[in-house]
C-alpha cells in the first residue's frame, strides 16, 4: 500500500518523532498565528497562545487519528488556548519572547468605525468570535469552519449569522465557499 | 452586506498581522522544554497588588456596585470534621492527583452547587496553606475535553489571588482539582475568606472560610546570596503539610535565562516531584524595559515525602551554583487519614511471577522482565466484553502496577487481535501516575487453560503535576496465567 509523505510523517510523529511533527505543523503556523491574533488582543499573547497550543498538540498527538485532518485539529487546540488565555486575565508569564517598551504590536485601527467593530468583536462570546475569525479573517470555507468547531456546516453558518447580526453586519445569504 | 464586504470590515477591524519569523524557532524550542503542565498566568503578586490597589482606589464604588449584581452564593464555614468518610465523597485518587496524599485530614469537605443550563459545578473539598490552595470540584459541564478548563477564579478579602494555577482530571469523569500556586491571606479570625467566582453559573459565587494550614520556615536557606552574576533574594522557604515551597526573586536573570534547573530539589532517591514551577517578570508586560526585564520571580513547589528526608536545594545559573541541605520531618501522621482496606489487600509478592518483556521509557526507563500479574483474561460486564492484563512490577525497590484493558466502547473483545486499550500506571497502592490509550494485541487467549500472551505499544500521559516526566511509553510483550483470583473483574 502506498503511503503519502503526510501519512508517513503522521506515522513518524505518532511514533514520537518530534521533527516529523514539526514538519507537519510548520506550514500551519502562520494561519494558527492569524487565528490567535484574531482571537486575542495583542500579538504577544497570540505568540504565547500558538507556542502553548503546539506544545499541547505535540503532547497529545497520540490521540490524533491517522485519518483525521491536522489543520482543524490544530486550530481547535489554538482556539482553546486562546480561550484559556482570555480567562487567565491580563497578565501572563513571559516565556522568552520579549516585547520591550518601544516595540509596537500590530497596528490597531484608527478609523473609528473599525475601532468600534474591533471592540464589539472582542465583546462577542468566544464561540461567536471564533466562527467569524475562522470564516472572515482566515478565509476558511464553512465546511472547514465546521470541522474546526466540531459542528455541522449548517450550525456553523447559523452561528456566524447570529454573530454578524450582533455586530450589526447583517449578512445576505452566506455562501458555502 | 455581502460576505466580501464583511470580510473587508473584519480585516480592517482586526488589522493585518505579519507572521513573526522568530515564532517558528520559539515554538520548536518550546517543544523541547520539559516544563510541567501549567496554566501560566502569573505576573507576580507585586504587580497584581499594585494593579488591584489602583483599580480599587479609582473604581471602588463602581466595583462594589458590580459585585452586588452577582447572585449571592452560599457561604460555607469550615467543617473541621475530616474523617475517613471523606473518601466517600472525595476519592483517594483525587488527593493523589492534587498532591495532597500527606494532608488528606486537612481537606475540608464542602457540598456547594452552582448550575447553568448546561450542567452544574459542585465544590466538594478545599485545602489551603501559605503556598497553595487546592479545590476539588465535580462537574457535569462539557469542558471541551477531559482536562478542559473550568470558568473559575479565586479571590480573598484582599482581592484576586494572582498566581499560576494548574488543574486537571483526577481520573474520574467530571472530577477535577484546581490548584492555585499561591496561598490565601487569612483574616483577623485566622481563616481565609475565599470567594470562588464561576462565570455563567448560578449562583455566580461560593463564599467559603478555610483554615490556612501552618508552614515551617526552612531556616538554613540564606535570605540573600550571589549566584554567579545573579543576586538571589529568597521570598519564601517553607515546608507546608503538602509541599516544600521556595519562592525567589532573581536579579540579573530574565525569564528565559531561568528554567527548572535554576532551582531544583533532590533527596536521596533523586529529584523531588515538582508540583508547581513558574517564572515570571515582576512588572506587567507593558511596563517591561531593558532594565527591569532582567528580574525574575520564581515560585517552585515540590511534593513532600511521606517519610522524613534530607533534601538538597540547588540553585544554578549566572555562572554559579549554590546548594543548601536541610531536613524535613515526616508529615504529621494525624494529617493523613487511613484509607479503608489499605493495609488489608494482598501484597505484590502474593501473586505468582510471570515472564515479561516490556520496555518502559520516560518516567521509568527500564525493561520489565518479571511481573506479578493481578488480572489476566477476558470477562463480561455491563459495558460489554473486555480483555484485561494488569501486573505488579518492581523498580529500584518501589512497586508499581501497570494495567491494560480493552475499551469496549471502541470494540468489544471477541478473541485474539489488536484492540484499543486503556493503560494506567499506579504507584502502590493507589496513586495513579500515568494514563493513556495503547494498542493491545492479544496473541493467545487460552481461556484459563494456559498462559495468555500478547504485546502492547503506546504512550501514557502524566496525571496532574505530581510527577516529572510528561509521558511514559510502553512497548513489548507480556504473558500472564489466569487463575482464580486473576479474572479481569
Amino acid at each position: 500500500m502506498e503511503v503519502s509523505i503526510a501519512q508517513a510523517l503522521v506515522q513518524d510523529a505518532l511514533a514520537g518523532d518530534e521533527q516529523a511533527f514539526m514538519q507537519l505543523v510548520e506550514p500551519l503556523l502562520p494561519a494558527a498565528y492569524r487565528l490567535a491574533v484574531g482571537m486575542l488582543r495583542s500579538d504577544s499573547e497570540a505568540e504565547d497562545a500558538v507556542q502553548e497550543a503546539v506544545f499541547k498538540a505535540w503532547k497529545h498527538f497520540g490521540r490524533f487519528r491517522r485519518d483525521a485532518e491536522l489543520k482543524p485539529w490544530l486550530f481547535t487546540i489554538v482556539a482553546n488556548e486562546c480561550r484559556r488565555q482570555q480567562r487567565s486575565g491580563w497578565w501572563n508569564v513571559l516565556k522568552g519572547s520579549y516585547h520591550l517598551a518601544g516595540q509596537v504590536d500590530r497596528t490597531v485601527p484608527v478609523d473609528p468605525a473599525a475601532a468600534d467593530l474591533r471592540l464589539a468583536l472582542y465583546r462577542l462570546p468566544h464561540d461567536q468570535r471564533l466562527v467569524l475569525v475562522l470564516r472572515y479573517y482566515l478565509d476558511l470555507s464553512f465546511n472547514e469552519v465546521a470541522r474546526t468547531l466540531g459542528i455541522s456546516t449548517k450550525a456553523a453558518k447559523s452561528r456566524a449569522y447570529r454573530a454578524l447580526e450582533r455586530l450589526r453586519l447583517s449578512p445576505e445569504v452566506l455562501s458555502d465557499e | 452586506m455581502n460576505e466580501t464586504q464583511i470580510r473587508e470590515r473584519l480585516h480592517d477591524a482586526i488589522g493585518e498581522a505579519s507572521y513573526p519569523p522568530s515564532l517558528t524557532h520559539a515554538t520548536k524550542a518550546r517543544l523541547r522544554q520539559p516544563a510541567p503542565e501549567r496554566r501560566p498566568r502569573a505576573l507576580g503578586l507585586a504587580a497584581a497588588f499594585i494593579a488591584l490597589a489602583v483599580i480599587a482606589a479609582l473604581m471602588g464604588p463602581r466595583l462594589l456596585g458590580w459585585h452586588s449584581t452577582l447572585p449571592a452564593g452560599p457561604r460555607a464555614a469550615p467543617q473541621n470534621t475530616a474523617s475517613p468518610d471523606i473518601f466517600a465523597s472525595i476519592p483517594p485518587g483525587d488527593f493523589d492527583a492534587a498532591g495532597l496524599t500527606t494532608a488528606t485530614a486537612l481537606v475540608t469537605k464542602f457540598n456547594l452547587e452552582a448550575t447553568n443550563g448546561q450542567g452544574k459545578i459542585t465544590l466538594i473539598g478545599a485545602y489551603a496553606d501559605p503556598a497553595r490552595i487546592v479545590l476539588f470540584l465535580r462537574t457535569t459541564l462539557d469542558t471541551g475535553g477531559p482536562n478542559g478548563p473550568l470558568p473559575i477564579q479565586l479571590s480573598d478579602d484582599l482581592g484576586l489571588i494572582n498566581a499560576s494555577s494548574s488543574g486537571g482530571g483526577t481520573g474520574l469523569t467530571g472530577e477535577y482539582f484546581y490548584s492555585l500556586d499561591g496561598g490565601p491571606r487569612p483574616g483577623p479570625d485566622g481563616l481565609a475568606h475565599l470567594t470562588l467566582t464561576m462565570r455563567g453559573m448560578t449562583p455566580a459565587t461560593f463564599s467559603l472560610s478555610l483554615k490556612v494550614q501552618p508552614s515551617v520556615v526552612i531556616t538554613t536557606v540564606p535570605r540573600q546570596f550571589d549566584l554567579g552574576s545573579w543576586k538571589v533574594t529568597i521570598d519564601a522557604a517553607e515546608i507546608t503539610p503538602s509541599v516544600i515551597h521556595i519562592a525567589a526573586l532573581i536579579d540579573g536573570a530574565s525569564v528565559s535565562d531561568t528554567g527548572p534547573s535554576t532551582m531544583s530539589l533532590v533527596d536521596a532517591s533523586g529529584p523531588a516531584r515538582s508540583v508547581a514551577y513558574s517564572a515570571s517578570v515582576t512588572v506587567p508586560k507593558q511596563q517591561l524595559t531593558a532594565a527591569n526585564y532582567k528580574s525574575t520571580r520564581i515560585n517552585a513547589q515540590w511534593l513532600r515525602s511521606s517519610s522524613a528526608s534530607t533534601y538538597q536545594l540547588r540553585f544554578t545559573g549566572g555562572g554559579g551554583t549554590q546548594t543548601v541541605n536541610f531536613k524535613v520531618d515526616a508529615p504529621d501522621p494525624s494529617a493523613m487519614l487511613p484509607r479503608k482496606g489499605e493495609a488489608l489487600g494482598p501484597k505484590p509478592t502474593d501473586f505468582p511471577e510471570a515472564k515479561e518483556s516490556l520496555k518502559l521509557e520516560g518516567f521509568l526507563n527500564t525493561t520489565i522482565t518479571i511481573g506479578r500479574p493481578t488480572a489476566c483474561g477476558s470477562g463480561t460486564g455491563p459495558s460489554g466484553t473486555i480483555f484485561a492484563v494488569a501486573m505488579w512490577f518492581e523498580v529500584d525497590g518501589t512497586w508499581y502496577t501497570l494495567s491494560f484493558y480493552t475499551d469496549p466502547s471502541v470494540r468489544q473483545y471477541g478473541g485474539p487481535g489488536t484492540y484499543t486499550a486503556r493503560a494506567q500506571l499506579y504507584a502502590a497502592p493507589s496513586q495513579r501516575l500515568y494514563d493513556g490509550i495503547v494498542q493491545l494485541t492479544i496473541t493467545e487467549d487460552a481461556h484459563r487453560q494456559g498462559p495468555n500472551t500478547g504485546s502492547v505499544r503506546g504512550t501514557l500521559d502524566r496525571i496532574g503535576t505530581t510527577t516529572q516526566a510528561s509521558n511514559l511509553s510502553v512497548s513489548g510483550t507480556w504473558t500472564c496465567v489466569p487463575g482464580m483470583a486473576l479474572g479481569p473483574g
